[in-house]
């Protein structure tokens, strides 16, 4: 159970499901085995404030389910500090945080308002915590000594996903990827281990475009593409 | 020597990131090897399948020894799109992870349709693949990242190949590795398209790829005169 320690902090107490919420969970499965595909998308849904949550004031509900997967709601474009912990006190930082929920937030479409579009999912804390690890370790050997054996490392964990058939994972770590800077060259490591599931991310190509930006830092446009040729 | 082709000793002059496509003869067989030389650091690899279900990485220079004849041709086509050695090094990256799936997993076989790496990387014969030759793993690993070097339609099929694929279903007879239902399949291709080793190589000289069939002719030709000579 989440303690307020601050009265900034939002309000991060469990609140039960509903039916109403449920029934609007067309995806969701809660019996099958989770162990495969750990950020899975519910259901996005138009914000309604008559049957909101109890706190949806603030930007992030979280509901403990079953082990260490949580139900969460996001709210565009209320970006604020937040906390949360799980049933068993174990407290998630920012950086876990926002590594967990950016590519979410990437997700939300924009609407008439600006700001009424929830998505929710299922999040798994250890996923998190390994993925963030993974790509926090990845990012030290983003350096000229080091940058083949990293390539290499992510390589080999995108075949893990891959193997695993937890796309909308690889997803995630692709917009994770790029909000933690990877080099160019990284980009075109990413690339290149997704080649062959290209058509099943949604999220490569923003990866590519991101390459595009980071390789005209550095050489002129036409040698951007030449260099990117057939990764696209 | 043609200017377009150097002694395997040279390939230490290379910066790091460098990769290249290499002809070799073994001192124990006459038969004319492919394989992918690249450079991480200060080591210098030769990746190459080298039998069946043996893809093999070693320290370069502690196995050309072992070797009677290694060339290597520059990679015109990475040199010209890829001045700053960004993609080299993740193709380097990527054939480092592509061996260590797949050490013990290469079946030997003639016909190259297409990659017959899955999407975990892992040599996958669902995939419509049986094998792959040395040649045509170097073709295979190159066009997993997007680098097509020859234009496969154009290769002709030539009875000249058939004496020679005899000769290594031969030696695969006694390889108690092989299972018989592989070495007949094997028997079944011997009339398919041939990817010749000096072809890859010639291959990987040319820009822009894929390059077809005639375009290699002169090269090959050129690169065997230089092993009768050795």
């Amino acid at each position: 159970m989440a303690y307020r320690n601050n009265i900034l902090e939002p309000n991060t107490s469990t609140s039960p499901f509903t039916d109403y919420y449920f029934n609007k969970s067309q995806d969701l499965n809660l019996s099958g085995n989770n162990t495969s595909n750990f950020f899975k998308t519910i259901v996005s849904f138009g914000f309604e404030p008559a049957n909101s949550f109890n706190n949806c004031g603030f930007a992030y509900n979280v509901f403990p389910l079953f082990d260490n997967n949580y139900f969460a709601v996001v709210l565009n474009k209320l970006s604020i500090n937040y906390r949360l912990f799980s049933a068993n006190g174990v407290f998630l930082n920012k950086p876990m945080w926002d590594f967990a929920f950016d590519p979410c937030r990437t997700m939300l479409s924009d609407t008439e308002n600006n700001d009424s579009i929830l998505e929710t999912r299922v999040i798994n804390v250890n996923k998190i915590t390994e993925l963030h690890s993974f790509l926090i370790q990845l990012k030290n050997k983003d350096i000229e000594e080091m940058e083949i054996t990293g390539m290499k490392d992510l390589f080999l964990k995108v075949d893990e996903l891959i193997d695993n058939n937890d796309f909308l994972s690889l997803d995630d770590f692709i917009i994770s990827f790029i909000s933690l800077e990877f080099s160019f060259q990284f980009h075109i490591s990413l690339l290149a281990s997704t080649l062959k599931v290209k058509n099943i991310l949604k999220k490569r190509n923003i990866a590519f475009q991101n390459a595009i930006k980071l390789g005209e830092q550095i050489m002129s446009t036409e040698e951007v593409l030449l260099t990117l040729q057939g990764l696209e | 020597m043609p200017s377009f082709l150097f002694p395997i000793e040279q390939f230490k002059s290379q910066p790091k990131g460098s990769i290249a496509v290499t002809l070799s003869i073994h001192k124990d067989s006459d038969f004319l090897h492919s394989g992918l030389a690249f450079r991480d650091g200060d080591q210098i690899s030769f990746l190459h399948l080298a039998s069946y279900k043996s893809l093999r990485c070693e320290d370069l220079y502690q196995i050309a020894g072992d070797y009677v004849f290694f060339i290597y041709t520059n990679f015109s086509h990475l040199i010209k799109t890829d001045p700053h050695f960004f993609r080299r090094k993740a193709l380097i990256a990527y054939l480092k992870a592509i061996y260590e799936k797949n050490k013990q997993t290469i079946p030997y076989s003639f016909l190259y349709k297409k990659v017959p790496f899955d999407k975990e990387r892992k040599f996958n014969p669902e995939l419509g693949q049986i094998g792959l030759t040395c040649s045509t793993f170097v073709m295979a690993a190159l066009e997993d990242n997007g680098i097509f070097l020859c234009n496969k339609d154009s290769w002709p099929a030539r009875h000249d190949d058939v004496e020679i694929r005899k000769r290594i279903i031969s030696i695969y007879n006694e390889d108690p590795r092989v299972p018989k239902e592989h070495l007949a399949i094997m028997e079944s291709e011997l009339y398919c398209v041939r990817f010749r080793p000096e072809e890859v190589l010639c291959a990987s000289g040319r820009f822009p790829v894929p390059c077809n069939f005639k375009d290699t002719v002169e090269c090959s030709e050129k690169a065997l005169s230089n092993i009768k000579n050795k």
